[in-house]
């Protein structure tokens, strides 16, 4: 909640100080003559009194922290998303989720598939799909689902797990780090305890296919390689 | 003539210390009065129980016919200026003046400028960054300038220089004939101001000593000066006021004229002469409780 | 026959609300001060930051609201209330027309007039930090409540504000005044206060009052009002009382 340190509030205790040592001096001399102060207390009414006009005006990007209908559309494409993978309707999917595509070429009659850092987690999914010509070409499809965390959705700015060719025959895959972001949200509220409030929202239930990690890497492999996992790598087929 | 200022029995105690005692007086008409008493004597409180800044503790006080105590309509008929008045650290002395006709509609802008002008008083200046003096005189400029039907001036003159004086004595003079209305001066010095007097109100400690128009209190007393023995043999049977020891043998006595006639013929053939005693001194040997004067204190 | 004035109290009052106005155009400047310092400390220090992580995301939240703007104002609120009790600013020695219940209501007048300058002031002071915070490159900005979004919350604030304003200048003119009548009041309070913080009894004490006063079926704001009159009646009273030697 409210994570004022020490050294804040000792500050502002000291410019309190300050103020109230200043005031204490000066309000029997005040050189300022009456003009002057208007025109300063003129000036501050207007800036504040401009100030909504100028915020609602000037462009901004402000996100919207998600509503429940907001969030469980997002997780119906996930959803959605899901099943065209697995049912291999590639073409259904939305542009949006594919994040980048690579081709490679690849001799070899088996092909070891590895995790990089597999004690951080799942966050990629492996589906691998077998082509049917024999083109010794391997494919790979980057998908990410909708992201949504602390009900907002974060659609473009995490990072991306990297592919790493051991070898010839071995893909690891790298997962992610962990991107730091900042949220700054302003309010007219006095007990803002967080930047959404929690208590308008429902609990969300956590469906099985919603544990998936966030990407998916589609792989189409020629269909006379053998395909060998390492564990801590989800993979389906 | 109409009663503008009376008091009856009133008395004033701050804790245990009466400040003022059965003081009972009235003011009729449109006259200078000179409060008139020595350092501590209740002039200052009696003049802020007439502005109605303080309440009396007993006895009854009325200016225009109304207790000026918490009364708007007095305070708006009325003005005490002493050199405690204060103006927000803010104003510049034009502001001071720009704010005065909301509150009094008698209000002479035109003579506080000039006046301002003749004090040689910048508009612009602050109000407490004036010299003592100076304060007094823009204090006084705007008691002046409100022409308040009763206004009171409570040591007007602090830390003016003579000429200045001279000036503030003549200003009030020319005001108060162009508009007359009822003035009450506290000051010490009674001498310079005698001209300006109608009324004197001597107090002393805390009670009225006399209250007497500035003629009948110039017929007041008298001032013997001769040869001691014989000047005190004159004396005998009345009331002396004052007395002091001359060189040679000389002796000068102020006695309470009252009814005594004397025979100024003779009186001069003994070698006795008269002197006139200023108001300011028949007030001083007034009000003097101290035996003998401060040459005593370095007598043996 | 002279010429007297008969200025009416609603006139008078008017002029000695105008006169203090202006004579308090200081203390309005000052009060710009530390509401522009709140604003910047706010902004330079951060306010109710949390951090939450997942996998994928570590994420921090700034929350800005006008709290601190709130309570630097309420310390100003206190110390004009106090101030406007002090010796020299009173009518004893103030210059104008005035009685000492026409002062003290002009006070009052002028007090309200200042609250409501200062409740609004302070919320608007928070879209200045809006617009600030926007100006900041690479920021994520959730959209928080605002007047268009939320203007309830808005209206309801303004007079919350307003209305804490005025109980806080209540509390510091009614103190003034007390210390007026003498400087052992303000050992009294604090000994007070502390006793009633420090025993278990004194804490009852402060919770059944609490108690008491939430349970009386008066809307939101109307103990805040209710307590600011009184407290600015018995100052009124004690002001009528007070003597001050020339």
């Amino acid at each position: 909640m409210t994570n004022l340190g020490i050294v804040p509030v000792l500050f502002i205790l000291l410019i309190i100080l300050l103020v109230v040592t200043l005031l204490q001096s000066k309000s029997y001399r005040t050189k300022l003559n009456q003009r002057p102060l208007k025109i300063f207390i003129i000036v501050y009414v207007a800036i504040l009194a401009v100030a909504p006009i100028i915020y609602f005006i000037l462009p901004k990007e402000e996100k919207q922290v998600l509503t429940d209908n907001g969030s469980e559309k997002l997780n119906l494409e996930n959803k959605a998303l899901r099943e065209a993978l697995f049912k291999n309707e590639t073409a259904s999917i939305d542009e949006r989720f594919l994040i980048d595509e690579w081709t490679r070429t690849f001799k070899e009659k088996e092909i070891y598939l590895k995790m990089e850092n597999p004690d951080e987690g799942e966050k990629v999914n492996i589906i691998v799909q077998t082509s049917d010509k024999a083109n010794e070409q391997i494919t790979g499809k980057l998908y990410r689902k909708n992201f949504i965390e602390n009900y907002i959705y974060i659609p473009d700015k995490l990072n991306k797990p990297t592919i790493i060719w051991r070898n010839e025959k071995t893909m690891a895959v790298k997962n992610p780090t962990a991107k730091k972001l900042s949220y700054v949200t302003v309010s007219d509220k006095l007990n803002k305890g967080g930047f959404n409030n929690e208590e308008s929202h429902s609990v969300v239930v956590v469906e099985k296919w919603d544990d998936d990690g966030p990407y998916y890497l589609l792989l189409t492999i020629p269909k006379d390689v053998k395909v060998w996992s390492d564990e801590g790598l989800r993979i389906y087929d | 003539m109409m009663t503008v200022i009376q008091c009856e029995n009133l008395e004033k105690k701050f804790r245990k210390k009466k400040a003022l005692q059965n003081i009972t007086f009235q003011i009729e008409g449109e006259k200078i009065t000179g409060l008139i008493g020595r350092n501590g004597t209740g002039k200052t409180t009696l003049l802020r129980i007439l502005a109605g800044m303080t309440k009396q503790t007993s006895g009854t006080v009325t200016i225009l016919d109304k207790t000026p105590f918490n009364n708007l309509f007095v305070s708006a008929n009325s003005i005490l200026i002493n050199d405690q008045m204060q103006f927000p650290g803010s104003f510049k002395l034009q502001d001071i003046l720009n704010f005065a006709p909301d509150f009094y509609e008698k209000w002479d802008a035109e003579l506080a400028t000039r006046l301002l002008q003749y004090f040689r008083l910048s508009p612009q200046s602050y109000h407490s960054d004036l010299s003592k003096g100076m304060k007094n005189t823009f204090n006084f400029i705007f008691g002046l300038a409100t022409r308040c039907t009763v206004t009171m001036f409570d040591e007007p003159i602090n830390g003016m220089d003579e000429a200045v004086r001279k000036d503030v004595y003549r200003a009030l003079l020319k005001d108060y004939l162009a508009y007359p209305r009822t003035i009450i001066i506290s000051s010490h010095f009674l001498d310079e101001m005698e001209h300006l007097l109608e009324d004197i109100l001597l107090l002393d400690e805390g009670k009225v000593a006399l209250h007497k128009s500035l003629d009948e209190l110039r017929e007041h007393a008298i001032g013997l000066q001769g040869p001691a023995d014989v000047v005190k043999k004159w004396a005998t049977g009345f009331e002396i006021l004052h007395e002091k020891q001359l060189a040679g043998n000389q002796l000068y006595t102020v006695l309470k004229a009252q009814d005594c006639t004397f025979n100024e013929k003779q009186l001069l053939q003994e070698g006795i002469s008269f002197i006139p005693v200023s108001a300011g001194d028949l007030c001083l040997y007034l009000t003097n409780t101290r035996v003998g004067g401060i040459d005593d204190v370095f007598n043996d | 026959m002279m010429f007297l004035t008969t200025k009416s109290f609603a006139e008078t009052l008017q002029a000695q609300v105008k006169f203090k106005l202006h004579a308090y155009l200081s203390m309005v400047v000052y009060l710009i001060i530390l509401q522009v310092a709140g604003m910047l400390l706010f902004l330079l220090l951060g306010s109710a930051n949390m951090s939450s992580s997942s996998d994928l995301v570590e994420m921090e939240f700034y929350v800005f609201t006008p709290k601190p703007m709130l309570i630097l104002s309420s310390l100003w609120a206190f110390y004009v209330g106090k101030l406007m009790t002090r010796h020299d600013q009173r009518a004893d020695i103030m210059p104008f027309v005035t009685t000492r219940t026409l002062s003290s209501i002009a006070d009052v007048v002028v007090l309200g007039l200042l609250a409501i300058f200062t409740g609004i002031t302070v919320m608007l002071s928070i879209y200045v930090v809006r617009i600030i915070v926007m100006l900041k490159p690479n920021q994520n900005i959730i959209s928080g409540e605002n007047m268009v979004n939320a203007p309830g919350i808005f209206i309801e604030n303004i007079m919350t504000f307003i209305v804490f304003i005025l109980l806080m200048t209540a509390i510091g003119y009614f103190f003034g005044m007390l210390t007026q009548q003498s400087k052992l009041w303000i050992f009294f309070i604090v000994a007070v206060s502390v006793l009633m913080l420090c025993s278990a009894f004194g804490q009852q004490v402060l919770l059944v009052t609490i108690k008491l006063a939430k349970s009386v079926p008066l809307p939101l704001l109307g103990t805040p009002v209710i307590a600011s009159s009184i407290l600015f009646v018995l100052a009124t009273l004690l002001a009528n009382k007070l003597e001050v030697r020339g």
